[in-house]
This record gives C-alpha cells, structure tokens and sequence, in this order.
C-alpha cells in the first residue's frame, strides 16, 4: 500500500472510531438518589405549583404550548379511541362532569349543584342552571338523559362499562334528572366525577354527528384538532366557572424524546413532561421548574393462574421472594420511584398495610422453589412498552439467580391484550401496570372474572362475592373492612406482585402554573398560565 | 408512447388489488386488532365481543377485503376505523409535507450527487474517488434517524439555529432535507459514478475531444447525457420511496406526513386506514416510475427512435 493511501485509512479509521464513540457516550453518568422504602410516603418534588396563583398586577402569555407524551386521536366522548392516556388532560378543558374530585379525593358540584341518594341505587342530581355548550346551546337535563344512554348503546365508549349499570335516566325538569341502577352502587356519586364524564348536546349531536360530540361544556372549547399530532383550544369566555387567564393553548404530540426536550427547551413548548434522566438537569436549571408527581399505578406482575404451575402458590413464593425491587426501580427508573410492597394503589382508598409482605430473600425463594411444581421448564414473561418490559428483563435476571429459566415476549400494547385474552392457558407472567383509580372499585378490574384488566385469570367465586358486597355496602367503615379482606386474600394467595410506584416529572418554564398533577396520570391543564418574568 | 402508458397504468388495477389483499392478510395476521388498540381495563369480554361484531371482526378476512373492496371500486377509500375520519382526507391534508420534504430532498440529493459522481469518476483510483467512496458509505450507512439527531443537537439544540419540529417556517425545512437528501445523495452519487465509468471510455468521448470540444461540454453534452438513464431511474426510484413516506425522519422532526400517519396506522390496527394510505401511495409509486420511462424517451434519442419506429410499423401494417 502506498504511503498516501496508508495514511488516508488511517484517518478515516481515526474518524470512524471517534464518530463511533461518541455515539456510545451518555454524557456524565451520575448515581442515582435513593428510593424511598416502600412503606414511606412519596414525598414529590415542588415547583410549578409554587409559582403564584393569577392576580390582576401581572401579565400572563395569551398562548400555552403543552407537549403531550401520547396522541390524541379523537375527541368524541362516543368513540372508544378517545380513551387514550391522554383523555384526562382533553377532558378536564373541554368536558365537564355532574360532579369533581378534587386532589385530595373530595367530591364537589361541577354541573350538578345538588345530589340525593337514599339507597345509593336512585339519585336524583340537580343541574347548574345558565349552563351553556361551547355553541351556545344551553345545557338541560336533555343531554344527560342523551349523554347517558348513547354512551350505553356505543360498546367501548370510554363511560360504557360505567353506565352499563344505569337502568334508566329520567327527566324531571329541565334541570333535575334522576338517574336509577340496576342495583346500589356506593362508588357511583365518585364514578361520575372522573373527567370524561362529560356531556354533550343533543341538538348539536344531531345536527353534526361528526363534529357534534366534541362540543363540551368545560372552559376550553376545541378550535382544531389534527389526529395523532395536536389540539388547539381557545378560552370559552361564556363559561360558567372561573374563566382561565390564558386565552388559547395547543396541546401537542411529539413521538421522538429528543425532539421534544429540544422543542421545550427551545421555548416552543411551555410544558413538557421529561423522563427520569433528564430531571437533574432540569432542576438545576433556573429557567425551568419541576414538578414531580408519583402514579397511583403500580406496576405489577400477574401469575396466569389457569396454568397448573402457576396456579401452584409455592411457586409464586419463590417469585415473591426473588424479586429485588430495588432493582426494578434502579434499572428501570433510574431511581425514580418508590418499590411497592403493596398490591393496592398507594393513594387508593382503604389501602390495608397489614397484609403479608415479601422480603427479597434468595435462601427462601429456593426453598420454596424446591417445594413447588417447577421442573426446569421455560416460564413466558409477556411485556408490552418501554417500562414493563424492562421490568421483564430485570424479573428474568432475578428469576436466573434461584434457576428458573424464562423467555421475554416484548410487544406492543394491541398484542398484548389480544395475546392474554381473559382464561387463556399458557404458563404465563405478564409484567403490567395496574390502572389503579382513588377509588377502591377500581379494583374490580383486578380481580373480576372477564376483566380485560385481570390478567392474572383470577376467578374465585368468594372473591366476587366481596367485590359485590363492597360496592353495595353503605357504611364506610363496614366497605372499608371488606376492603381489608381483599387484601389480605391477594397478598396471601399472591395473583398479583407488586414492583414499583412510578415517579413522574413535569416540567414548566419559571412562571408556569397552574397545573394540577394527579396521580391517576389524568392532569389538569384547564388552569394553566405563564407569567411574563 | 401512449399505448405504453395506458397499459402501464392498467396494469395499476391487478397491483392494487394484490396490494390490499396483501395488506389487509399482513393486518389480519399480525397479534392485536384494532379492538385491542381501543380496549380500556374496564372492559369486559362480551364488551369486546361486541365491538368485534360491530367492526366485523367475527367475520373472515376474505368478507371484510370484499366488503373493503367494494367501496373502492366505488372510488370510496372509506374511513378510519379509530377517527371516523375520510381516509382520503387524511391522506390529502398529510400529502403535500411529504411532498415538499421530498422534492426538496431530492433536489439537494441530486445537486450534491451528480457533480460529486462525476468528480470521482473522473478521477476514479485516485485518493478523491476514494473520498467520494467514503462519503457514500457513510451516507449509505448511517442511518437516517442518528443523523436527523445529531443535527437536531448541534443546529436546533446548540447553537439554536432552527426550530427542532415543523412549525410552517422555512427554517423548519432545513433539518429535515439535509438529513433527507444526505442518504439520497449517497445513492445517487454511487450511481452517477458508475455509470459515467461505464461511458468514459466510449470512443465518441474521444472523437470529441480530438475534434477540439471543451471538455466541460464532452461531460455535460457527452457523457452525462449517455450516462442519464441509470442516474434518471435512480433519482425516480429515491423520490418514489420518500414519497411512500420517510417515516422516520417525519417521526424524529415530528412532520406531519404521510409516513408517520401509515405508521400510526399500522400501530393502532386501523386497516382500512392502513391500506387506504397503500394504495395511494402504491398508486403514487407507479405513477413515478411510469413518468420516469417517459422521461427516458426524452433524454435518449434511441429510445425515442423505438417508440417511433413501433408507431411507424404499426401504420405500416394498416396500410
């Protein structure tokens, strides 16, 4: 080889290997904080919502931008693919419900000023009058008798299967109507306070049954909304409650991570919601504020309990006792987020902590591993998105260490629930996140045979029958009992292991406020401003 | 010539339909259906059940491409499942972006390949054409979402120079296209390349360079012209493909195109969407390749002189 042409392979060997390496670089690795024990409170992270509450001596941006982690399809309170993960956030500025939850899960008047229940099965709700719809039609009981029993005939709409249990809706007057279940339900009142139970015009409906159902009654009324990428909003200045001092907001979707912090940090976006590696950053960085939040979610595992190994407890003993949950949290939040020694949503009414728990203990997980069905075979753990099928990785290298083998089935969120169909068979564990409310009803979705939700095929008839009797027991004390029992039953018979709570950040340029961050995932950006600095 | 391009274009039908059968058996197969896309925890079983009746998801996949089909032939691309939306509609107001990106990709592409293909032709074995080597290697190589990154870090993140997502700008523009036409560039400068290497050598060339012809016009008049076709069908062949959508780099610059709305398609289960968005642009892709033989006929007098030559012994023969 000549000299020249030596010289020339040197250097772009010399390119490539630079080029390469810093395409490995990740930057300064730091150590991450540590967790918080399971049994602690979470204590997040202050800073946008200690930004001042509006007042008339300031000056505010006319426009918001907010980055959305997810698309929004539709916005259409009939159409199942409006209940995507960002439907809180749409709902709570376009929809109003009959009545709210605040943050510190108290029930008060949205559009109904008044309700009555004697025997929790027929309440009668009076509406707010003057109310109107973002055309200009007024709001009667009409359209909640409309609202209702639409949503009934639409299967998949998101407030089906919670109105499924209205036997009729009757119209006393224009502003009283009565609503009667099948059977008493104590949750109902609380069931009606989630944000898309909103309501929409009949007339209206009727007239534009394509654009009809995205008129909402709430204090942001929808000026365009292009599938999958963003929603613009504009003040709806007729509303009935506090009118927001910021006068039209866009909410966008951005898939790519990168894109989006640049975006945000660019000034293109007011705020962002920004993953656990960026947070350092951000905090120390004056121009921003963080907010950080903690899901009531819990992540979790299910045992398919129709497969006979399974289904065998010593098994799910061994599991319980080889999982590390300070791993999950280390490795797959990067040390954001509380281990969950609790099935329970930790901010779930009635959570009962005097239940068994399981400490990571290697010695114990074999013996109980000796004890139980197991015979070397090769365990499926299914997983779907980013954080459950790291979850999954961590779960196989826990599992390795007591000698259980297992493969990963790592796929997307339409695969997985047509790949766990409710009483399948095979020797399953689905790595998951339970879509755990404030309310303890939520978990039915667990625990009820046929529950998409219950993914552990969990059909025990005593346990249905507690599930039953808590929704129609009226004495708060009494549920709450009942509650506890459930409990203790999940913690003992283990269908499902719980790994962690996820810490959320939201950040907001210094000046923005607020928001209200709830840990349901389901935010509040209604009220949400920029003070001019 | 027009015989040619009625036929190409009749041959669009049995490619469509071959198309959609084979979309709407790939969306059947694939795990997950739309239902499941749509499924909140609170459902049950039998609300599944009912969904599934009511998107004929009980049905065979034969009845519902039948059902499917039906409406086209009726001009009717029909709506998407998820939004309701016309799927037409969907396409049209995404089209134009992805129109722009690549066009303008192409242009820069193109601008940037051809002198640099020539150059390393004519200098072939020299350290320049190894170079020219280099640089399409590594355009080749590189994936087209690292750079759309990198240059999303250094130009909208460093020094702030554009915008990181589509805001309707120009400046908007700028990321996108460069990372674009970049990979593009890389392909059509390997071709050039060859293909001016395989005239180079012509003995035409060398008449003309005895009869005194600068030899900026031997290239440009002489070899280029003779060594079009290759470039012209690659350059058809790269327009095509971006025009099917490049879904990635309208995923990392968030542009709202068609590549991205195929892909939330395909995501989100939505079939009717999905092969909506195939067949267009199936049909957007023919189209392409039958302007490019057309452009053929343009550039090189013999291929001109064979359609002429069929037209004439056509007449003959009726005479």
């Amino acid at each position: 080889m000549k000299p020249a042409k030596r010289s020339l392979c040197l250097i772009l060997c010399i390119i490539l290997s630079i080029a390469l390496l810093a395409g490995c670089g990740g930057g300064k690795t730091e150590s991450s904080p540590t967790p918080t024990s399971g049994s602690e409170s979470p204590s997040p992270t202050k800073g946008i919502s200690e930004t001042p509450p509006p007042t008339e001596e300031v000056e505010y941006y006319e426009h918001l931008n907010i980055a959305i982690g997810d698309k929004v399809t539709v916005i259409d309170l009939f159409n199942p693919a409006f209940g995507s993960s960002q439907v809180g956030i749409i709902s709570h500025a376009v929809f109003d419900s009959l009545v709210d939850m605040t943050l510190d899960n108290e029930i008060v008047p949205g559009l109904a000023t008044k309700w009555d229940t004697d025997d929790y099965k027929t309440f009668t709700f009076t509406l707010r009058e003057n109310v109107k719809f973002h055309n200009g039609e007024p709001f009667t009981a009409e359209d909640v008798k409309y609202t209702i029993e639409r949503t009934k005939a639409t299967p998949g709409s998101i407030m089906a299967s919670k109105y499924a249990r209205i036997e009729s809706v009757e119209v006393v007057n224009d502003y009283e109507v009565k609503i009667t279940l099948d059977s008493p339900n104590v949750d109902f009142i609380a069931d009606m306070s989630v944000p898309y139970a909103g309501f929409a015009n009949k007339k209206t409906c009727e007239a534009d049954p394509e654009n009809g159902s995205m008129i909402g009654t709430g204090p942001w009324k929808v000026t365009e909304i292009v599938s999958n990428d963003y929603v613009s909003v504009a003040r709806n200045d007729d509303y009935w409650g506090e009118v927001p001092v910021t006068k039209t907001m866009t909410f966008k979707f951005v898939s790519e991570e990168t894109a989006r912090y640049i975006m945000f940090e660019n000034g293109d976006f007011d705020f962002c919601g920004i993953g656990s590696v960026f947070v350092e950053q951000y905090e120390n960085d004056e121009r921003f504020s963080v907010e950080s939040y903690v899901m009531n979610n819990t992540n979790l595992i299910a045992f398919n309990f129709k497969d006979p190994l399974m289904a065998d407890i010593n098994f799910r003993m061994a599991v319980a006792h080889a999982m590390n949950r300070e791993d999950f949290v280390n490795i797959t939040l990067n040390g954001y987020g509380v281990p969950a020694e609790y099935f329970w949503g930790y901010r779930t009414e009635f959570r009962n902590t005097n239940v068994p728990t399981y400490e990571y203990n290697i010695d114990k997980a074999k013996e109980y591993l000796e004890k139980s069905k197991y015979n070397g075979e090769t365990i499926e753990i299914v997983a779907a998105m980013a954080h459950p099928i790291s979850n999954a990785q961590v779960l196989q290298e826990n599992l390795s260490k007591i000698g259980v083998k297992t493969e990963i089935f790592a796929t997307d969120g339409p695969t997985l629930t047509s790949y766990t169909p409710w009483g399948n068979t095979d020797s399953q564990i689905v790595v998951t996140s339970g879509p755990w409310t404030t309310l303890a009803s939520s978990v039915s979705m667990f625990l009820m045979p046929g529950s998409i939700g219950n993914k552990a095929n969990y059909d025990k008839p005593e346990m249905t029958e507690l599930l039953k009797k808590a929704a129609m027991t009226f004495d708060a004390a009494e549920r709450e009992k009942v509650y506890a029992e459930i409990q203790e039953i999940v913690a003992t018979e283990i269908p499902y292991l719980p790994i962690f709570n996820m810490e959320l950040f939201v950040a907001g340029w210094k000046g923005c406020g607020g928001v209200k961050l709830y840990a349901t995932n389901n935010h509040d950006y209604a009220y949400a401003y920029r003070i001019k600095q | 010539m027009l015989r040619y391009a009625v036929i190409r274009l009749l041959w669009l039908i049995p490619i469509l339909i071959c198309v959609s059968l084979i979309i709407f058996v790939l969306m059947d197969a694939a795990p997950g259906s739309i239902i499941d896309s749509m499924i909140n925890e609170e459902m049950t079983q039998e609300d599944i059940e009912e969904l599934k009746r009511e998107y004929d998801l009980d049905k065979s996949v034969f009845y519902r491409y039948g059902k499917y089909m039906l409406g086209l032939f009726r001009g009717n691309l029909g709506s998407s499942e998820i939004s309701g939306l016309s799927v037409f509609d969907m396409y049209k107001t995404r089209f134009p972006k992805t129109l722009e990106l690549s066009l303008l990709s192409l242009v820069l592409g193109t601008l940037i390949a051809i002198p640099m293909g020539i150059f390393a032709a004519k200098h072939a074995g020299t350290i320049w054409d190894n170079l020219t080597t280099a640089f399409t290697l590594i355009g080749l190589s590189m994936p087209s979402f690292w750079l759309g990154l990198l240059l999303l870090i250094w130009f909208s993140h460093s020094i702030k120079l554009f915008p990181a997502g589509y805001d309707g700008t120009w400046k908007c523009y700028v990321m996108p296209v460069i990372a674009g036409g970049f990979s593009m560039s890389a392909s059509i400068t390997r071709q050039t390349r060859s293909a001016i290497l395989d005239v180079v050598r012509q003995d035409y060339l060398r008449t003309a360079r005895a009869k005194g012809v600068p030899e900026w016009r031997v290239t440009v008049k002489h070899e280029l012209r003779n060594a079009w076709i290759p470039i012209v069908t690659q350059i058809g062949m790269m327009l095509a493909m971006t025009m099917a959508g490049s879904a990635v780099i309208e995923a990392v610059y968030s542009w709202p195109g068609v590549g991205r709305l195929m892909i939330e398609a395909i995501n989100q289960r939505d079939t009717t969407l999905a092969c909506g968005c195939v067949i267009l642009t199936a049909t957007l892709y023919v189209v392409l390749l039958l302007l490019v033989d057309i452009v053929y006929a343009f550039i090189d007098p013999r291929i001109r002189a064979q359609y002429s030559a069929g037209r004439r012994k056509k007449r003959r023969a009726e005479a």
